[in-house]
């Protein structure tokens, strides 16, 4: 069938929203274990974050798989036939996966919405959305090793059709998604303190901790990524010689001088918030863009490549969907602005004129959307 | 091809279809219930009637809950299970469709951004304000339905893709719009409905009458111009598929979507005579009478499609029954029947390669994995279990089936056998093997 429009532009894509995506992942990891501390400990800063992150979980979740959806969609577009085989190997797995989600994002949501604290339902919450997390990282790994596939699927020579396989785990690999939580959710807390800070109802006591414990998390985190990074380098085929991987290296580098800054950060983490915020974005789209590296490394070894893909050129969905996905930003800057202010005003957020003139709009730009589409439509269907 | 999945009784298929069915539920009711929301919000503005943001508190919050985890969860369940069933067929569709389901996405965003505002600043901001939020989630969720439906219709009427391999054509196909307007239809069904589980919740009675009258109208509403659509759908179904439903059992189906309707309709006559009485626990089992018609609805449209999961192109097995030359890709038929079903399967264990006295009983059985589980159960209780099958075909020996298997693609619902003569009767020997000796 062919490709819409160049392999290398549903690699890029992918490689973004993977990066948008595993953000949501850690923050809702790192936000429910912390969660459920605050809301235990006997401190009253930490129980009221604690709170506070209860009910950001539920959002992080809800973005988590928003953003899940584009990465494995572009999977799916360029590395099909691996994809495939290896759901095809873990199929009970594959559909076990919604079920334990929807049972950790409930569990989640009861944790949130109880009025007393119930701390199993965060945590099995939490350990459900952990396992999630393992079966897609058995997916990604089974992927890499189309030579076992055969093996995997018919053991002894005899097919089983069970689909409950479960092969390859890397818990070198594993961890360095997991233990990104930590950081990512220390990043999280110092730009909660930055944004709170505004709120005339809130005490500067609260938001300087809430920063500081942030930096701490972040730099303790990122320190462990690095030697679990290191270790995950020991783990991969020597033969793929990824160390030499220039995308390797500069993400390498990239994360070292990153948690070397942090030690200037932790000093003063609220005035550091937003390049810190800058830059570490930076480096985890690097270190989304080296997981796809390494993705290249390992099935180039079977001769494969996204080029394979026939090319079928076709500018008017890829139109559509750029024209459309600037349509979208447009709007959700106005969803995102008005949450942004209402968030730091203290009683009923009054938008200026210029706010309600850019929500009229965003309206018109969705209304004209259809008016087109609906025009498109019916120019096909007439020439049908 | 790719290994398959054997779910016994089931097939991997009823599956796909379970999750897609209770997805029918939360995403309908996205696309819907914002708009009797803010209209309710709306009344509430322009009469300074605070007493109704109590309604429209637990409403946005059902809607929150059970869209925001079941309805998105369940979604992405479709695909996955899409992908487990049928990865050619799905392969097929994102490779035709990427930057429609792109498309689809962008409107996702704008539909979860939308929720969670819209529910954490209702009665924190001003409410001019919050209409607008809810106004673009509105749009934003029904944009969903106006993207997706061009892909779900392609797969049963692709039109004149089946020509020109094209985007569009295969997009805005000749079921497109008739399936955007009973779905339009139907989603304020559920719309109301929910909203009358909700009522029953409201302490305030005066919210309560009113809410259950108008959500009454708007569901009755939704149930006419539903039904009025559906029609129209069903006669502009492609032949092909109306000749195959008049050749499969529908009955249990259609009374099926018949009852649903028919009670749905006196439910919510009674809401408007009774307004503010309903209990919730009725109000609740509603949605159970409301699934049956979807279930009715959505078994009728499977079986239409057989025996392709892309019309005039992939047949439900998985194998490519018609080229499409405008994309370069051949049919498969003729090249299996020449070379063989085993050969040209990745995932075949190398004890397979030649069929022997000792293997074709487990060659057989893979050759029914790959061509016939996807739609019928191997084993003998479920979806079109094909023991029973069999045995009611009263064959006592492999070769009298393997006659049978010639003539399989005759049947309008089925598609042909693909393989050489050794693996017809190496089929034929597994499923002969299913009946016991005897039975007949």
């Amino acid at each position: 069938m062919g490709l819409p429009f160049y392999p290398v532009v549903f690699q890029v894509l992918m490689v973004l929203t993977f990066a948008l995506h595993i953000l949501m992942v850690n923050l809702t990891l790192g936000g429910s274990l912390l969660a459920l501390y605050g809301r235990m400990a006997s401190s009253e800063k930490y129980n009221r974050l604690g709170k506070a992150l209860a009910k950001v979980v539920t959002v992080s979740i809800s973005l988590a798989i928003l953003l899940g959806v584009a990465p494995l969609l572009f999977v799916q577009v360029i590395y099909d036939p691996f994809w495939y085989a290896s759901n095809l190997i873990s199929p009970f797995w594959v559909i076990a996966f919604m079920f334990i989600m929807i049972a950790g994002f409930s569990l989640i949501y009861v944790y949130y919405l109880s009025k007393t604290h119930r701390p199993w339902a965060g945590l099995l919450g939490f350990l459900f959305l952990l396992a999630a997390g393992i079966i897609m990282h058995i997916l990604n790994m089974q992927m890499l090793s189309p030579d076992r596939w055969v093996e995997w699927y018919a053991p002894g020579g005899v097919v089983d059709a069970s689909g409950m396989g479960l092969h390859g785990f890397q818990l070198s690999r594993f961890l360095h998604f997991i233990l990104a939580s930590g950081a990512v959710t220390g990043l999280f807390l110092m730009l909660y303190a930055w944004y709170i800070r505004a709120r005339t109802d809130v005490e500067e006591i609260y938001v300087t901790w809430a920063g500081r414990l942030g930096a701490r998390l972040l730099i303790v985190f990122s320190v462990l990524e690095v030697l679990d990074g290191l270790w995950w380098l020991l783990d991969i085929p020597g033969e793929l010689g990824f160390h030499k991987n220039v995308l390797f290296a500069i993400a390498f580098v990239a994360g070292l001088l990153f948690t070397v800054f942090l030690f200037k950060v932790v000093r003063n983490p609220l005035r550091w918030a937003l390049p810190t915020g800058l830059l570490m974005t930076v480096v985890v789209l690097l270190m989304a863009a080296t997981r796809e590296a390494l993705r290249v490394s390992y099935l180039g070894k079977v001769g494969y490549a996204i080029t394979d893909h026939k090319l079928n050129l076709h500018w008017g969905s890829t139109l559509l969907f750029f024209l459309t996905f600037l349509l979208g930003l447009a709007v959700a800057g106005f969803l995102i602005t008005v949450a942004f202010k209402a968030g730091r005003t203290v009683g009923t957020y009054s938008p200026s004129p210029g706010l309600m003139k850019y929500g009229t709009i965003s309206i018109g730009l969705m209304l004209s959307w259809l008016v087109v589409v609906v025009a498109i439509g019916v120019y096909f269907t007439l020439s049908h | 091809m790719y290994p398959v999945w054997e779910v016994p009784t089931l097939t991997a298929g009823l599956i796909l279809g379970l999750i897609a069915a209770f997805h029918m539920l939360p995403s309908h009711l996205s696309t819907s219930a914002m708009w009797f929301n803010i209209f309710i919000e709306r009344k509430a503005l322009k009469e300074n009637r605070q007493e109704f943001l109590e309604f429209i508190k637990k409403y946005t919050l059902t809607l929150l809950v059970f869209a925001y985890v079941f309805g998105s969860l369940t979604g992405v369940g479709i695909w996955f299970s899409a992908t487990v069933a049928s990865p050619r067929g799905i392969s097929g569709l994102i490779h035709n469709y990427v930057w429609g389901w792109a498309t689809e996405w962008v409107f996702f965003i704008l539909e979860v951004l939308g929720i969670y505002i819209y529910a954490y600043t209702l009665d924190k901001i001003e409410p001019k304000l919050h209409l607008r939020i809810g106004l673009i989630f509105a749009i934003a969720s029904w944009t969903t339905m106006v993207v997706i439906v061009g892909i779900l219709g392609f797969m049963l009427s692709p039109g004149k893709w089946t020509e020109t391999g094209l985007f569009f054509d295969g997009f805005f196909n000749p079921t497109y719009w008739q399936q955007l307007f009973v779905r339009t239809g139907f989603m304020f069904t559920i719309a109301a409905a929910y909203a009358l589980i909700v009522a029953s919740r409201v302490k305030n009675e005066v919210v309560r009458r009113y809410v259950s009258r108008a959500a009454s109208f708007w569901g009755l509403g939704g149930l006419l111009l539903g039904s009025l659509f559906g029609l129209w759908y069903y006669s502009s179904l492609p032949e092909a598929a109306r000749n195959v439903l008049q050749n499969l059992p529908t009955d249990t189906l259609t009374k099926f979507m018949l009852i649903s309707i028919g009670v749905t309709a006196l439910y919510f006559i009674l809401a408007a005579i009774v307004p503010g009485k309903i209990h919730i626990v009725p109000a609740i089992l509603m949605i159970g009478v409301i699934f049956m018609g979807i279930w009715g609805a959505e078994r009728t449209r499977e079986m239409a499609r057989k025996p392709y999961v892309i019309h005039g192109y992939m047949y439900s097995n998985q194998l490519i029954g018609n080229s499409i030359e405008a994309r370069g890709v051949q049919e498969e038929i003729s090249r299996v029947n020449r070379e063989g079903i085993l050969k040209t399967y990745p995932f075949l264990p190398g004890n397979l390669s030649t069929i022997t006295d000792d293997n074709r009983m487990e060659a057989g059985r893979v050759i029914a994995l790959i061509e016939c589980s996807a739609c019928h159960a191997l084993n003998d209780r479920g979806v079109r279990p094909l023991p029973k099958m069999v045995a009611r075909l009263g064959t006592e020996e492999p070769e009298e089936l393997q006659g049978m298997l010639e003539i399989l693609g005759d049947y309008p619902y089925m598609p042909p056998f693909a393989g050489t003569e050794e693996e017809a009767l190496a089929l034929a020997t597994y499923l002969q093997g299913l009946v016991p000796k005897g039975a007949n």
